[in-house]
């Protein structure tokens, strides 16, 4: 389930389009949720930037995850609202983040693993 | 053809935390006293309904095993912490629709065997396998509302206050103790903006409920509390953009109610609202229409939503205060309801209640504003 990440930061978002009613998804699925197709629907990249709509850093979760964490809604240009890890710094409301990613599993967890973690886009001074 | 339906016995036992007592232990005494309540002999009851989240396999014939009420057709429900508003709902639409005419509605729920934290997701779930926990989501949306309204955590604070005020006043509640804003905000940071007192307590409890026909209604109490409205829908699974500020599904919900019961928001006395979370109260006030959209906090602390206010939400001190086994919720929302009604609520009683409401909406699951919600009118 987790999205495909590459080595470095950059991180790829692997969605869902529906050739029939054009919805997208994020993750993807083999259903379209909007027009219940099965045959339209296709694996697509998904915008890697979007801006933050609301967030909370959580001091109290199961203990696979290292704490205190940061977890948000970022809206994605095309529609799609993603859920995710994010990293703190910088982060607000209405912010332009894009995706990376970084460790955020606690020592609970099987094996440390990269996932998909949004962080905030630096403006240039 | 369909009958009235009202509700003649209610039970339930103090929340807390006991984990030495079984499931089955813990429910049962709430059942022999809403039989008692109703003065039903039990082998008149032809078929129960029971909800629970955790409760585990057959737990309404583990409950009723325990008092020999067995031998009927009895129904486990889950559905978050709508479990036994859920059963509820289904108990009123079979007794509605002429198939029996006594129904018993157990809720029962034991938190403490998961041993402390937040609540046990489904893994299976997007969001819940990278991390989502339910007092982050009820987070998100404070922090929305904040950024959207204004509301300042000082309002947010005084949800929590205030429930814990009514508390105090239910013997039944597991909080008795009242708090201070100053308390509300020093206490620890859960998910931020929520702290630790603005969080529902993990505990365990069961509640139960004896509903009839009008056939035989006065066979057994001359005060029976009718109810109006039960409604039962599930969230709209959204890909998309979602409004975190309006709780859609408790929206389209109570639009539902207040067409099957007649009446509209102004006709309510109380209200027993899901406040798992203190900005959920706040949230719920709206999509009530006991206010209008962004005017919550300022509705709380002109006092609209307490005692002398134009509508009492969670007189029992609500699930900040009272708790929230979340599988006896829906029951013990609609006990707390009944005893209004009939004038026995002892010191917080609210004065000349007539119309009562009780509201169970849950489950965190990705796409869903929440996965399930019952809403019940009732009126005496």
């Amino acid at each position: 389930m987790n999205p495909e990440m590459s080595p470095s930061t950059e991180a790829r978002l692997v969605g869902m389009h529906c050739t029939s009613c054009g919805a997208m998804a994020y993750p993807f699925q083999a259903v379209c949720p909007i027009c219940m197709a099965e045959d339209a629907v296709a694996e697509t990249d998904m915008p890697t930037t979007g801006t933050v709509y609301a967030f909370s850093t959580v001091h109290a979760a199961p203990k696979k995850w290292r704490l205190p964490y940061t977890v948000g809604y970022v809206d994605l240009p095309n529609g799609v609202r993603v859920f995710s890890h994010l990293d703190p710094e910088g982060l607000s409301v209405g912010a332009a983040v894009y995706a990376s990613t970084g460790i955020v599993s606690g020592e609970a967890a099987e094996e440390p693993r990269s996932q998909l973690v949004f962080k905030a886009v630096r403006e240039a001074k | 053809m369909t009958t009235g339906v009202s509700v003649i016995g209610a039970g339930m036992v103090p929340f807390g935390k006991f984990p030495e007592r079984s499931l089955a232990d813990l429910a049962w005494p709430a059942v022999k006293q809403a039989l008692n309540d109703a003065g039903v002999d039990p082998r008149r009851v032809q078929a129960a309904f029971c909800g629970t989240a955790f409760g585990g396999m057959m737990s309404g014939q583990r409950i009723l095993g325990r008092i020999g009420l067995t031998g009927i057709p009895i129904t486990n429900m889950e559905n978050a912490c709508s479990a036994s508003s859920t059963a509820l709902h289904h108990a009123v639409s079979s007794v509605r629709s002429g198939q029996y005419d006594i129904v018993l509605v157990i809720g029962v729920e034991k938190l403490t065997k998961f041993g402390g934290g937040t609540l046990p997701l489904e893994e299976e779930d997007w969001e819940v396998s990278n991390g989502m926990v339910m007092p982050a989501l009820y987070a998100m949306r404070a922090q929305r509302y904040m950024h959207e309204f204004g509301l300042t955590e000082r309002q947010l604070a005084l949800v929590s206050v205030k429930n814990r005020r009514h508390g105090l006043l239910n013997p039944d509640a597991q909080m008795r103790k009242e708090t201070t804003v100053e308390e509300v905000l020093a206490s620890r940071p859960i998910a931020e903006p929520l702290t630790l007192f603005q969080c529902c307590p993990a505990g365990d409890g069961a509640a139960a409920l004896i509903i009839c026909s009008d056939k035989v209604a006065p066979q057994f109490r001359t005060d029976p509390v009718r109810i109006l409205a039960s409604d039962l829908t599930s969230g709209k699974y959204t890909p998309g953009f979602r409004d975190l500020t309006t709780p859609e599904i408790t929206r389209r919900g109570a639009a539902e109610a207040w067409e099957h019961a007649g009446i509209g928001p102004d006709a309510v006395d109380l209200a027993e609202v899901h406040d798992a979370f203190s900005i959920a109260e706040l949230l719920y006030y709206e999509a009530f229409d006991f206010c209008a959209h962004g005017e919550a906090g300022a509705f709380l602390e002109q006092g609209h939503s307490t005692f002398g206010g134009k509508v009492v939400v969670n007189p029992s001190g609500g699930l900040l205060a009272k708790g929230h086994p979340i599988g006896a919720t829906g029951a013990a929302q609609a006990v707390e309801v009944v005893r209004q009604l009939r004038g026995e609520a002892g010191e917080r009683q609210v004065e000349g209640a007539r119309i009562g409401l009780s509201h169970a909406t849950g489950g965190g699951i990705a796409g869903f504003d929440h996965g399930a919600c019952s809403i019940h009118i009732y009126a005496r």
